[in-house]
């Protein structure tokens, strides 16, 4: 189930929150919240509930078992992790590969993808390896174990959470006012950029795409930049502020990453915890840039093979990851002339080898990827009324795309909290605090009835999650 | 300050709390409930369409409907167009921003696009629940891109797009019929541009959207055994007469009448002038169109600006039974092929009653058996072949070979009905709709 519906708002969360707040006690509170996302999990994929009990389970249980004993055996449940996501997710790619597809084309295996299982096989993952480098003991029970693996605020678009950052409030926290205040402000603010942005930038994407101009090739692109940006982090903005109501603290997912200066900078801001995952499990690992210049470019081309491969199996995914592992390697050669360009400059290098990163990455047919660009870079015609009407219609969308993942939101929230807030004790009641929470709450709200009229009526729209 | 936060906490808790519990005791009763199975659960689709039907019973206030329409405004934004420039374009795949508007997609179920059910046909003589109309999408059955709705002045019409592998494969289909058909029954195919080929700036019926060149196409894939029909010459002669709705996506019956002289040319029939037939009109027609744009503000011209539906009633005795399976067994009698009671406002279920798995009009004309496949632009074309053939059997593609359907082989039946002429008419929308290739294919396998 996806955040951005009706009943999810309107049944499912008010109802887990009632409950999870009238019960008293932090481990039936836990248990309430393990029920409330077996039960988010089922209402997606009902059948694949086994398979993730199961997987928590042995992971668990070999957790449990292996560092009592040997640590050095932390590989069966790394490689174990491993072929669940290659069986499931990369199995037919890979059969593809060598020809092996049933008679239609499509995969053997004809397994639908389970929703979530790139990020919790990677949590899992990183649960062994952490506990094995001895940050922390496994898991006390399975029933903490199963929380951290099943919480449904992240469960579906991560952030990959670390167990090191919730094994203590999955033991012990506290919802303060505060926080539920700005979890619920928080994501309110992820609902809108998924449902007043992305949707509908999605909408104009996918008319774009159709038209067969080269302005129109180019627009979509834009459009599809802005969708994935507001999709993404909105609902990595959901899974946070939930997070904060039920007392926990992901890390961050996103800052800003459309006003980088570099490529290098972009992947520093984007899908934050995917990059740290890499660095510290794969990058390091293999040697970082501890064993030479050559080393470095090897361990550089797989992190990325597998950084494009993590977002789905397929071709172009495995190209747009080697496209940054180009753009990076050749920026650190190019970095002291960049350097001298403006902001300006370098921000629009920037983006537009992001955007071309993303036509790459929105064409899973290689032919239609090889015309679209083929179409930006001046095959066919540049310019049809048609687009013309597309961009007319949507101008006010493009302008709310640029605004809104610029830095003035965030500008405005710091000054507009600044005024209000700075140097005033939080424990003490101010009038000035008050408008700023009561500016906050109203803002919320308004975001949260926009959305509720733009979702009334349309059927469910598909969540990029259903590739990761 | 704390006091404050957990006051307003407390307070957006409530307001969910009190939207949910307002909502379930005021659901709309009209939407459809997903059906219960195990597999439906098993499978996630169950709570899937528990979801999907909540969002379509959610109670919509007022308030809320004008704020949707107001985003769709805005995100459909056409205060820098001129009056004659295109307002408004918005794609034909049924779940695009309308929130709260009928989302059926007019070329699938022409009579699902009035909810309401007088959309039966008037005049009816037998019980009608084993022919009611199905009023939706078949589950499971995917949801197509077939091109844009524009919205010019106040005309708004379909924008096609061509997809050349699926014109093949409707080609493939047509041919396959005719072959299944034998060489004693002639197979005709007759295609028919939409409105958007004559009353749209040039860019919207040129290159890829050009009508004529898919229907050229089309008919040049197609098997020797396919007589192909010129109708776009004839409706193209006669664009400054009212032969396409401006708020519906169909013809009007004059508009059907054109392409059946074309017809008659090419099957050796003398055409019979319009003055024999009775003409009467139906004021007030608001048509699929203006439903499928009704979300967008900008759409109220279409409201403002009606249609009114003309017809002509055939002059030879009739008898149409409508029938729901291919054994024709247990039908009902229509009244009239050419009538619709007033307070109907989907008018253009006045031809036929609309669309029905098989629709039988026997005559007292001396002459063959025909049979017309067809989507509902055959509706308003099939009264004016009663001139010229004893029994004209209307068949409907999508009401046949499906899941829980009745079975069709149409080889079989045009032996058993002792056919001479099959007329295969739909216009260019279906020439991209691999649902409705699908169903085609599927009356000879």
């Amino acid at each position: 189930m996806e955040f951005s519906n009706l009943y999810f708002l309107y049944i499912f969360l008010p109802l887990t929150l009632a409950v999870y707040f009238l019960i008293p006690g932090i481990k039936r509170k836990n248990i309430v919240l393990i029920a409330a996302s077996l039960l988010f999990y089922t209402m997606g994929q009902p059948y694949y509930l086994p398979l993730l009990l199961l997987t928590a389970f042995v992971n668990y249980w070999l957790g449990d078992r292996i560092y009592s004993k040997d640590r050095r055996t932390v590989i069966l449940p790394v490689v174990l992790n491993l072929l669940v996501l290659a069986l499931f997710k990369y199995l037919n790619f890979f059969l593809g590969i060598f020809g092996i597809t049933a008679a239609d084309g499509s995969g053997v295996l004809g397994l639908p993808l389970p929703i979530g299982i790139s990020f919790y096989t990677f949590q899992m993952i990183a649960y062994h390896v952490d506990a094995y480098k001895g940050k922390y003991d496994p898991a006390p029970s399975f029933l903490d174990f199963l929380l951290y693996i099943s919480m449904f605020p992240k469960m579906l678009m991560g952030p990959i959470v670390r167990y090191q950052d919730v094994r203590k409030q999955i033991e012990d926290r506290r919802s303060s006012p505060r926080a539920i205040f700005e979890g619920g402000v928080r994501f309110c603010v992820g609902l809108a950029k998924k449902v007043l942005i992305a949707d509908y930038a999605y909408l104009a994407f996918s008319e774009l795409e159709k038209q067969s101009f080269g302005a129109a090739a180019w627009l979509s692109a834009l459009m599809f930049t802005f969708y994935i940006y507001f999709e993404f982090s909105g609902c990595t903005d959901m899974a946070i502020g939930l997070g904060r109501i039920f007392g926990f603290r992901y890390a961050e997912n996103f800052d800003l990453p459309y006003t980088s200066k570099s490529i290098t900078e972009f992947w520093r801001r984007w899908h934050m915890t995917l990059g740290s995952f890499f660095r510290d499990y794969v990058y390091i690992p293999l040697g970082g840039n501890r064993k030479g210049k050559a080393r470095q470019i090897l361990n550089l081309f797989i992190v990325w093979a597998l950084t494009g491969l993590w977002h789905g199996a397929n071709w172009n995914y495995l190209i747009w990851g080697l496209y940054f592992f180009i753009l990076l390697v050749a920026e650190k050669q190019l970095m002291p002339q960049l350097e001298k360009l403006p902001y300006a400059a370098r921000l629009l290098i920037t983006m537009f080898f992001v955007l071309i990163g993303w036509v790459i990455f929105s064409h899973e047919s290689l032919p239609a990827l090889g015309n679209s660009l083929a179409m930006m870079f001046g095959k066919g015609s540049f310019w049809g009324a048609q687009v013309g009407v597309i961009l007319r219609n949507s101008l006010p969308l493009i302008a709310i795309c640029f605004i809104g993942s610029s830095v003035l939101p965030r500008w405005f929230s710091l000054i507009w909290g600044g005024v209000l807030v700075r140097g005033r004790k939080f424990s003490q009641f101010s009038v000035t605090q008050l408008i700023y929470a009561v500016s906050l709450f109203l803002f919320a709200l308004l975001l949260l009835y926009l959305c509720t009229a733009s979702l009334v009526g349309a059927a469910s729209k598909p969540s990029l999650y259903a590739n990761f | 300050m704390k006091k404050t936060y957990a006051i307003l906490s407390a307070l957006f808790l409530l307001v969910l709390l009190t939207v949910g519990i307002y909502s379930i005791f005021n659901l709309n009763a009209d939407a459809a409930k997903p059906d219960f199975t195990f597999g439906s659960l098993f499978d996630g689709t169950y709570a899937g369409g528990q979801r999907a039907w909540y969002a379509a019973a959610f109670p919509q206030s007022e308030t809320l409907k004008s704020m949707n329409k107001t985003l769709n405004g805005f995100y459909k934004f056409s205060a820098l167009s001129g009056e004659n420039d295109v307002q408004l374009m918005v794609e034909m795949n049924g779940q695009a921003a309308q929130g709260g508007a009928s989302l059926q997609r007019p070329d699938d179920t022409s009579v699902s696009q009035s909810p309401d059910p007088s959309a039966e046909p008037t005049e009816t003589t037998a019980p009608q629940e084993s022919v009611e109309p199905s009023g939706g999408m078949q589950p499971g059955t995917v949801v197509e891109n077939l091109g844009v709705a524009v919205l010019i002045g106040n005309r708004a019409v379909e924008v096609a797009y061509a997809q050349y592998d699926s014109i093949n494969e409707y080609s493939n289909a047509v041919t396959s019929i005719a072959t299944a058909l034998g060489n004693k029954v002639n197979t005709y195919s007759i295609l028919v541009p939409n409105a958007a080929e004559f009353y749209t700036p040039e860019d919207y019926h040129t290159g890829d959207s050009s009508q004529s060149g898919m229907i050229s196409y089309a008919y040049s894939k197609m098997g020797q055994n396919v007589k192909t029909v010129d109708a776009y010459s004839k409706l193209a002669s006669h664009i400054n007469e009212y032969i396409y709705f401006r708020t519906d996506h169909h013809w009007t019956q004059l508009g059907a009448y054109y392409a059946y002289t074309a017809f008659c040319e090419k099957a050796g029939f003398k055409a019979e002038p319009l003055s024999a037939f009775e003409t009467g009109q139906y004021d007030t027609f608001v048509g699929s169109l203006a439903h499928y744009l009704e979300a967008y503000p900008q759409s109220a011209i279409l409201r403002e600006n009606p249609d009114t539906l003309q017809y002509y009633r055939p002059h030879v005795d009739l008898e149409t039974t409508v029938y729901s399976d291919a054994t024709l067994t247990n039908g009902y009698l229509l009244g009239t092929i050419c009538h619709i009671g007033e307070e109907e406002s989907n008018k253009y279920l006045c031809f036929l009653g609309g669309d029905h798995p098989i629709t039988v009009i026997k005559t007292d004309v001396d002459g063959p058996v025909c049979m017309l496949i067809k989507e509902s632009y055959g509706n308003a074309f099939a009264p004016w072949l009663t001139s010229h053939y004893s029994k004209i059997i209307v068949v409907d593609p999508r009401e046949f070979n499906g899941n829980g359907e009745p079975t069709l082989d149409i080889a079989q039946f045009a032996k058993e009905q002792n056919v001479r002429d099959c007329i295969i008419l739909n216009y260019p929308m279906m020439l991209g709709s691999d649902n409705y290739i699908g169903q085609l294919n599927r009356l000879t396998k």
